[in-house]
């Protein structure tokens, strides 16, 4: 077996190294397939073995063999290599396969590069604050390696790297501040979608009934509203998201043939807008979905972002990372009072054909109210009502005709089983109704803005009226009222609400402090994805334009220029002039003070000259002095270079106490010379 | 063609030569300051760099915004680093210190120190002197640091080894800050010794009468610092009672009557041969504890013997046809 130079990495970088290695990839361990954290460690362990020497480091057909299993290993999970997740395993892969191949100062320096990307793809799944400051940390270790990495044998230590990486770090803070704030943001070169097959949240494409269920009991945010101006009640508070349009029975899903329409035709024809209107900012969180969330009627102009027909919003892209857009809301308006085109009217109420004991109590309730959508609506309602319904989040599992089996037999459900259920009431008796899936109510923060959480995510109905035109009705609020008047944690008792979440926002939600702390936080959060994970080009221009008239691109980069210019300037004179402070021994302080006193008069210690050469010297000029700058010298001697056992054993003192007072004797002694002419 | 690329080089290197002459000049003692100290990234440097660029490149396409906070770090932390690598040799003032002489083609021995005058360290240097490197040596918690280093002695007489190369990567490894720095610092070179046969010329009445010294008998040379191993009886005991400290005293043996060895009685082809046998014969009857005087065209060395005698034949030998002026 050939013989590998190992290039001896330092003790102390190398443990530098581990532990970065391990630190980076601690935040991707969740993400990944149970098996690969395992292989990290025992990667990691290895190199450890082989460092102590105990093993030596793996051959050629090992690493072949590992990295190929790994590789198939990846590829089985995800089902692809391509994409973030596949993507980023393959690099933790690649990275912790590294250190088995650490042999030199440069392979050690490409994990230190590696770690880097690790950590920037931690990014890509997490933008939390609390995520954010783990990974500054992070990367301050990873500095800290490089640190070791260039630390003499002797001086290596890995808390001496890590402090002089901390304060590097903190020296190169402010400069990554005036980066970060005045680098012009580019638009994208070139589009990627960052589509991670399981990190989906929040409304599906489907809806039957327990796909809700899950997320109402989930505290996770789903987006934050400012409001500019006045804010609506928070009865009003219908964040419409999807509209669910096909019904096969047990599902209702999201129309496939929707057509989307520019915006503008539509609503001249069609809309009639009242009352004043509302305007706010969502700061959406990823979804890697691609509808938006707004209240009706908005209007909502952004490149890539069109209506449809049903007045929702769809991106073109899916929202992968956090995404803010501005909307303007009408809250009282109707929409296609005037008729449906045939084709809508047709897919908005064809039913497939089931249930039959609700289609007989459709036709019942249509008969009796003869003809009137509204007293038809508002007599289903009020059997929801009247009837014992329960609003619960753990309806039983239904069986066969879903709306048969809710409504006459379990009567318990959530806002999809209202919801589907009053909609196909409705369209049984040919009446044009649609579920809609999205969000309702919010939590008003102290601040002022609102926070949507999952919890929040809700469906109701829509059904249009001759002469109306769309109408929102709200089954679930027949049931439990106080679901839309205060939201979820008061339509039900149930437990299990607040509890699957430890940090769930429900839990001590009675106590004062706990709610304070808890709304503190929530705050430096919002801050935190209003200013820093959604600084784009908009909020920088919004951010820069508060000071700077007419912010252009030309101007920014004159200011960055300017702003780091000024930060390297100060850096530089602390770190040249700062650290260099020169530092004189007191003892030579008191010597060259002596020094001084002879120069004034005329007797100038040249460079390198020997105090007692010096001392000769000056006995020359200074003859009547001779005594005391005999004294002063040999004191001086002594201190610096003397042996002070002698000295000690006459005084029966301890070194210190002898140079103390041999101190204090010279400090008299220069004091007290005088020249006398 | 390869002759103009010769041409070429030279002139540069002569350039290059006059004008860090001139930047930094010979000196005892030299402070290194920004006159004197290059900096300039490493290939690792290159590197980061373009790390930093690929993960802007990435938060700009995927518009995360704390992927480009991420190069942006990066970034700030290579401009910092070229402060704190340039104050790592900044202010640090390289001393000429001790030389020690050698045979040519031996190895001279180089003492500089390595000094800081005020708080601020100096981590990580490297001394590079006639493609010899120190390794990595920090001047952290002393003031001073000796580095001595042992080069070839290519030429006879005062050997200057010209500059010298001091370097750090240190904080980071990304950027290397480096300074010449050409130290007033010369080690004496004597001849090659040449094996020889020497005829020899015993000492006429007019040269070497006044040494009349009986065979065998031992001749006080001098004092030195007593060492375990002296014979106790060699120890100067009147000096040991006054001052405590214990000297042994060493003796020179004369074998005979002095000897001349003759510049003119040498024969060899040129004048570096003749230097070299001359040198091979004083460091023999030294050995051999012989009185010799040492006869040169730039002049006489008296008869004598002992250590004293050898090292000024030595240096006579060594400085012969040199000028003198760096002396």
């Amino acid at each position: 077996m050939k013989v590998r130079a190992i290039y001896p990495i330092p003790r102390n970088s190398l443990v530098l190294l581990l532990v970065t290695v391990l630190l980076a990839l601690l935040p991707h361990v969740g993400r990944l397939p149970v098996w690969l954290p395992i292989v990290i460690c025992l990667v990691v362990g290895w190199r450890v073995q082989v460092f102590r020497e105990r093993v030596s480091f793996p051959g050629k057909v090992v690493r072949l063999v590992a990295v190929l299993i790994s590789f198939g290993g990846v590829f089985a999970y995800y089902g692809t290599v391509l994409g973030a997740e596949a993507g980023v395993a393959l690099l933790i892969l690649a990275y912790s396969y590294k250190l088995l191949e650490m042999y030199k100062e440069r392979d050690a320096f490409l994990v230190v590069i590696l770690s880097y990307f690790v950590v920037a793809t931690n990014y890509l799944f997490d933008t939390s604050l609390f995520s954010t400051l783990y990974t500054l940390f992070v990367v301050v270790v990873v500095t800290a390696s490089l640190v070791g990495m260039n630390q003499s044998r002797e001086g290596s230590s890995p808390f001496r790297a890590l402090r002089v990486a901390l304060v590097l770090s903190a020296q190169s803070v402010p400069l990554m501040i005036i980066l970060f704030i005045f680098v012009p943001r580019i638009a994208p070169v070139w589009n990627l979608n960052v589509q991670g097959g399981q990190a989906q949240t929040g409304l599906s494409d489907s809806i039957s009934p327990g796909d809700i269920s899950s997320l109402s009991r989930s505290a996770e945010l789903a987006f934050t509203v400012e409001f500019k101006g006045g804010k609506p009640e928070h009865k009003d508070l219908y964040w419409r998201g999807v509209t669910y349009s096909d019904f096969d029975g047990r599902t209702w899903r999201r129309g496939l043939r929707e057509s989307f329409n520019n915006g503008v035709g539509v609503l001249s024809r069609d809309l009639v807008r009242r009352g004043e209107e509302l305007r706010y900012r969502v700061i959406m969180e990823p979804t890697y979905r691609r509808w938006l969330f707004t209240l009706p009627f908005a209007s909502l102009k952004l490149s890539g972002v069109k209506q449809v027909d049903s007045l929702v919003y769809v991106r073109d892209e899916a929202v992968s990372t956090l995404f803010s857009y501005d909307v303007v809301s009408h809250l009282e308006y109707s929409y296609q009072p005037g008729g449906l085109p045939e084709r809508e009217r047709v897919r908005l109420t064809s039913l497939p054909v089931t249930d039959p004991r609700t289609t007989d109590r459709a036709n019942e309730l249509w008969a009796a109210a003869r003809g009137d959508v509204s007293v038809y609506a508002n007599a289903i309602l009020k059997w929801f009502n009247r009837e014992p319904f329960v609003y619960t989040l753990n309806p039983p599992e239904l069986r066969g005709d879903i709306n048969d089996a809710f409504l006459f037999d379990s009567r318990q459900g959530f806002c999809a089983h209202y919801a589907g259920a009053f909609v196909f009431l409705m369209r049984s008796v040919g009446i044009p109704a649609r579920v809609v899936g999205g969000y309702q109510g919010g939590d008003f923060h102290e601040a002022g803005y609102l926070v949507v959480r999952q919890y929040h995510a809700h469906a109701w109905a829509e059904i249009w009226i001759e002469s109306k035109g769309w109408v929102r009705v709200d089954p679930t609020a027949a049931v439990a009222p106080e679901r839309v008047m205060s939201g979820p944690e008061g339509a039900t008792t149930d437990d299990s609400f607040s509890l699957n979440s430890p940090l769930s926002p429900l839990l001590f939600r009675n106590i004062p402090f706990v709610r304070d702390i808890r709304s503190k936080i929530e705050y430096v959060n919002y801050l935190w994805s209003k200013w820093v994970v959604g600084y784009s080009n908009k909020t920088q221009m919004e951010f820069l334009s508060r000071w700077i008239d007419g912010v252009t691109p030309q101007k920014m980069v004159f200011i960055l220029l300017v702003c780091l210019g000024l930060v390297m300037l100060l850096l530089a004179i602390y770190i040249l002039v700062e650290r260099g402070r020169a530092r004189v021994d007191p003892i030579d302080a008191l010597y060259l003070s002596f020094c001084l006193k002879l120069e004034r008069q005329g007797l100038v210690r040249e460079g390198g000259e020997g105090v007692w050469t010096f001392c000769a010297r000056a006995c020359l000029a200074f003859p009547q002095l001779e005594g005391e700058l005999k004294a002063i010298t040999s004191l001086y001697d002594a201190i610096r270079y003397g042996d002070l056992s002698q000295e000690n054993k006459e005084n029966n003192r301890s070194d210190d106490a002898t140079l103390s007072n041999l101190k204090i004797e010279l400090r008299q002694a220069v004091k007290t010379l005088k020249f006398v002419r | 063609m390869r002759e103009a690329i010769r041409r070429a080089r030279n002139v540069v290197l002569r350039r290059w030569e006059r004008w860090i002459k001139k930047r930094s000049p010979k000196a005892k003692s030299v402070e290194l300051d920004q006159r004197r100290i290059f900096i300039f990234p490493t290939g690792y440097g290159f590197f980061y760099l373009l790390t930093a660029a690929l993960l802007f490149v990435a938060g700009i396409n995927y518009e995360n915004s704390l992927i480009l906070n991420l190069s942006f770090f990066l970034l700030s932390l290579f401009l910092v680093a070229i402060f704190r690598t340039f104050t790592n040799l900044s202010g640090l003032t390289l001393v000429a210190g001790a030389t020690k002489e050698a045979f040519m083609g031996g190895r001279a021995w180089f003492q500089v120190s390595l000094e800081r005058k005020s708080s601020r360290t100096f981590e990580s240097l490297e001394v590079i002197w006639d493609d010899r490197s120190t390794g990595l040596i920090d001047v952290t918690e002393n003031s001073k640091h000796s580095v001595e280093m042992t080069l070839e002695a290519k030429q006879r007489g005062w050997y200057e080894p010209g500059r010298l190369k001091i370097q750090s990567t240190f904080p980071l490894g990304l950027l290397r800050t480096w300074s010449w720095v050409h130290l007033d610092m010369a080690a004496l070179v004597y001849p090659k010794p040449i094996q020889c046969e020497y005829k020899d010329i015993e000492s006429d009445g007019d040269k070497g009468g006044s040494l009349a010294i009986v065979t065998g008998r031992e001749e006080f040379d001098s004092l030195k610092h007593y060492q375990v191993g002296d014979s106790l009886r060699n120890v100067a005991w009147k000096k040991y009672a006054a001052t405590q400290i214990m000297m042994t005293k060493t003796f020179y043996a004369l074998a005979g009557d002095s000897s001349w060895l003759k510049w003119s009685q040498i024969t060899a082809v040129d004048c570096e041969s003749k230097l070299s046998m001359l040198c091979y014969l004083v460091v023999k009857y030294t050995e051999e504890n012989r009185v010799f005087g040492l006869s040169l065209p730039s002049g006489d060395i008296t008869p004598s013997a002992g250590r004293e005698h050898e090292l000024e034949c030595l240096r006579k030998l060594a400085l012969f046809c040199v000028p003198e002026a760096i002396e």
